[in-house]
This record gives C-alpha cells, structure tokens and sequence, in this order.
C-alpha cells in the first residue's frame, strides 16, 4: 500500500494505491492521518488505484474525515473502482463522506 | 487428499488441502493468516472464473471474520487454530471458519448507529456489518464436546453463503 500527496489550488490530494485491507491499513494509517489532518485542508483522496477495500480502511477515511471537520475542512473520496464501490454502498458510506466519480467533481464537493 | 494448488503455503496458513472437492485450511493466530488463506482461496475458486464482484465480496469477508477471530477470539500470541472449509455449489460459496478461542456470536452484536454527523461519528465497529451485508446466509454455532468429552475444545462456528450471480463454469479441477 502506498500513498502519495500533492496539492491542486488550496486542495490537498491523497493517491492511494494498494489494498486497503488491514495489513495496507497498518502501513499508511499514521502517515495518511499526520499528512492529512496535520495541514487540515480541504482534501480529495484518489481511490482510483484502490483495489480492496475493507472495515479498518473505511474506519481510517471516517477519522480523517472527523479530525478534519473539527478544523473546519471537507474531505471527498472520488474514483473507486466498481468492486470498492460495492463496499462503499453496503455501509452506507456517503452519509458522511461525499463520493465523486471525477476529481473534478470531488473537488467541487468540497470547496463548494 | 490433494495439495491446494497455490503452491508454497505461506506463514499465515498452516496446511491447505483440497478434500472432496472442499479446501480446507488451517490458519495460524496471525494477522499473515488474512493474505496467505486468501491466497490459496483466490487459486481454489479460479477455475470456477467467478465475477469480480463476487470474488471482492468473498475477500471482504473472508478478511473481516479472520481478522475478527484473531483480534477478539484469541489472546495475543496464543498458540490458537483457526480452520477454514471453503466449497462452492451452483448457487454460492460457502464458508465455514471454526476457532477455539473465547465464545463470540457475530450475530449477536447489534447493528451500529448511523453515522450521524463528522464530529460525532462513532469509529470502527463496521466489519461485522459488511459480514451480514455482503453475505446472504450467516449462522453461528458454538459447539460442544458431547458428554463432557474433554478431548473436544469448544469452538465458535460461524457459517457464511455468497450467493452467486449466476452458476459458476464448471472446469476440470474444481467440483461445482
């Protein structure tokens, strides 16, 4: 699992890639939540190259996405494959956290 | 008896075999225990040629009940088993995870909350939910020796469905 971050405007992005299962989840949680909350900006995290998606990856976007509103910053995920969609669907997953199927789109989300 | 046809089982997996047409594994305490079995899974069930989606769900929750068993069933490190029996019929794939750790019904526990908002959003707690959601049977079973026959641990058995989308092709190397 690996993670990349870069800014578009005054967005943060998050890359990931890899299975998000717990043994990814191990490897990126503490730099994904350091590099995320820590600049406590408007965020769009790039699931496009997400292959697996289970319980503690979902549980590592929700704390983000909690830290983040307690700075007053939106994060929206955009891009998940169909398979990771699925996952997405079966908990209800955009009650809290917008998902985009364009960058563009999650982009919007959040500075809108 | 036949190997299952993986090849070099991992450190996660203590044996895998394919016994009338069911792969049977026997997992280490381990968190390994997740890739490697899912692994050997992945080869069992490839000649069926299953859908992504199927095969996804499968992983999910094969993944959550696995790493639920290691992380609340067993104490860290005890030298605990987990077996795993996996078959597939026409209409879905079965598996059956027996443990000997501490009694744990997955049904038991509640479904969570909604989310609610970002600032009080409850974290975690959401694997067993992806287990009732993504699988169209789930029963559980703690078993018992009969008579008080101390020789038989008692286990937890959590029986899991996922119904398949259409029949699985039937090719040479896998019983359907």
């Amino acid at each position: 699992m690996q993670l990349r971050f870069d800014e578009i405007g005054e967005v943060l992005r998050v890359s990931l890639q890899g299975r998000l299962d717990s043994a990814g989840v191990d490897v990126i949680e503490t730099q994904f939540q350091a590099g995320v909350v820590a600049k406590g900006k408007n965020t769009v995290v790039d699931l496009t190259e997400v292959t697996f998606l289970a319980s503690l990856g979902i549980r590592m976007i929700i704390a983000a996405t909690r830290s983040l509103s307690f700075k007053g910053a939106k994060i929206a995920l955009f891009g998940a494959i169909p398979a990771v969609m699925d996952i997405i669907d079966a908990v209800a997953l955009d009650d809290i956290v917008p998902i985009a199927a364009t960058q563009a789109d999650a982009i919007a989300l959040v500075t809108g | 008896m036949a190997p299952a046809g993986h090849g070099s089982v991992g450190t996660g997996v203590r044996s895998a075999d394919v016994v009338d047409g069911v792969l049977r594994l026997t997992l280490n305490n381990t968190l390994d225990a997740i890739d490697d079995g899912r692994l050997e899974i992945l080869a069992f069930l490839t000649p069926a040629d299953l859908t992504d989606r199927i095969i996804n769900r499968l992983e999910v929750v094969f993944e959550e009940l696995v790493a639920n068993a290691v992380r609340h069933s067993f104490g860290r490190g005890a030298p605990h088993t987990l077996t795993v029996a996996v078959s597939l019929a026409p209409d879905r794939i079965a598996m059956v995870f027996e443990d000997d750790g501490a009694p744990f019904d997955p049904l038991a526990v509640a479904e969570p909350e909604p989310f609610g908002s970002p600032e009080t959003v409850r974290l975690g707690g959401l694997g067993l939910p992806l287990i009732r959601r993504l699988s169209s049977e789930v029963r559980y079973e703690r078993l018992r020796g009969v008579g008080g026959d101390k020789r038989f641990e008692p286990r937890n058995r959590v029986s899991v469905a996922i119904a398949l989308e259409a029949p699985p092709q039937a090719r040479p190397g896998l019983t359907v």
